[in-house]
């Protein structure tokens, strides 16, 4: 079964979330904030959806961090997705040339994201 | 004789444990009360999602709906749903509001509010779709307000019950909308409630309307409104004229422009040290902002946009 986690300080969009990627059929599991020691059980999972954008913009280099360097093969790492309410250019850019895969502005379009991860979830069972 | 100390003692020891029990009564009553509004929330959103991402009836209801406490929660939850997503199909949410007379429960609500609290649910009321007589009731009660936050709600309601009529509701508003109010319009915006025209808006005669096309311009990076934005430099209005300057930066167009020039020689020194601030942050090189410096610049003031511009570790626009 394929492992999703989701990190954010707002319960009501954790919880939002949660209940709309249950459709998928994927284990889901909720953190409230980023720490160094979410770091290990973050990478076993196939996705992070993270709420909070600082971690890839601070020098933390959270997305090398959880992908484990360079060692891990592709089909190992853990794909990101961020949503934020930040929408300047300059942010976008940033945290996508830090590793974030894709990149969601707040509001967001709930049918929308479940089909992104619905057809991530179907490339990953093919192959 | 009376042992007055023995007794003050007593009387100060029994009030003292009565004191501490009505305090972990309370603490408790409360820890319960948050613990079943967590549960209740989680469970209506969980309701509500899964009927607006899979469809079906909503004719079981939630649980425990006929508390009123519990239809203020349906009604946070509604608005918030409305606030953070957008491609819902807003009918649901309306019937949902209609169902169980949300609207009316917040007019209520916040008519037995006061300070702060009202304010909350008066922008609750805003965020969701309400019946045309509580909107109506709404507006008389509280749309005279000079309490710029409730004024703020009024107008978010206004503008979500009137969508097509956005540029005279903006226009009729008779205070100006700050910042956080462009912000909150530019929400609604966003979720596809309010057309995106800003060609009409830019050229619009209501300080309101411009600002907000200046918002709209700016947040989506639109650099086919260069002309408008530059006209709008030269307007009789200082505050919509910064706000042009300051949109033409942010979408990094060219400065080299009399317009510019002729509004930096406008500003006061704390204005121009802020505009300077500004137009190091977007990345302009210090060559580009020489060029629309004052002929009579302070040579202090000329130092702190080669300093600004050297703290910044960005590719330069020159």
């Amino acid at each position: 079964m394929y492992k999703i986690a989701i990190i954010s300080p707002d319960p009501f969009l954790r919880e939002l979330l949660c209940n709309s990627f249950a459709l998928t059929e994927a284990e889901i599991s909720t953190f409230e904030r980023w720490s160094d020691s979410l770091l290990v059980p973050l990478s076993r999972c196939n996705l992070v959806v993270s709420l909070i954008g600082y971690p890839f913009l601070n020098g933390y280099d959270a997305a090398l961090r959880l992908r484990g360097g360079d060692e891990a093969t592709e089909n190992e790492r853990p794909r990101i997705y961020v949503l934020s309410w930040l929408h300047d250019e300059q942010n976008v850019v940033s945290m996508l040339e830090s590793g974030v895969d894709q990149y969601f502005t707040l509001p967001v379009n709930i049918p929308r994201l479940c089909g992104k991860i619905a057809a991530q979830i179907g490339e990953w069972r093919n192959g | 004789m009376v042992d007055w100390v023995g007794i003050y003692s007593v009387v100060l020891l029994v009030g003292s444990i009565l004191m501490t029990a009505m305090v972990l009564v309370y603490t408790r009553m409360r820890a319960c009360r948050t613990r079943v509004k967590q549960s209740l929330e989680r469970c209506y959103l969980s309701i509500l999602n899964r009927h607006l991402l899979e469809g079906g009836d909503l004719s079981s209801g939630f649980p425990l709906i006929d508390r009123r406490y519990s239809r203020l929660i349906l009604a946070t939850i509604v608005a918030r749903l409305g606030a953070v997503t957008y491609g819902y199909d807003r009918s649901v949410l309306a019937a949902v509001v209609r169902r169980y007379a949300l609207d009316r429960l917040l007019m209520q609500q916040a008519s037995f509010s006061f300070g702060m609290r009202r304010v909350q649910w008066l922008h609750t009321f805003a965020m969701i779709d309400s019946a045309e007589g509580v909107y109506r009731r709404t507006l008389r009660r509280f749309g005279r307000s000079r309490n710029r936050y409730m004024a703020l709600c009024m107008t978010l309601a206004a503008l979500n019950h009137n969508p097509e009529r956005s540029i005279a509701i903006l226009a009729e508003r008779r205070m100006p909308l700050s910042t956080f109010d462009l912000s909150e319009v530019l929400m609604m915006l966003k979720r596809g409630l309010i057309p995106v025209a800003y060609q009409p808006l830019l050229r619009s005669e209501y300080k309101n309307v411009r600002m907000l096309g200046l918002c709209i311009v700016r947040y989506f990076g639109v650099t086919e409104a260069e002309d408008d934005i530059v006209a709008t430099i030269s307007s009789s209005d200082s505050e919509v004229a910064s706000s042009a300057l300051f949109t033409l930066c942010a979408l990094r167009l060219r400065l080299d422009r009399n317009e510019v020039r002729h509004a930096s020689q406008r500003m006061n020194e704390d204005e121009r040290r802020a505009w300077y601030r500004h137009l190091a942050a977007e990345g302009y090189s210090s060559r580009a902002i020489a060029k629309v410096l004052p002929a009579n610049e302070q040579p202090q003031l000329r130092e702190y946009v080669e300093q600004t511009v050297a703290s910044y570790k960005r590719c330069l626009t020159n």
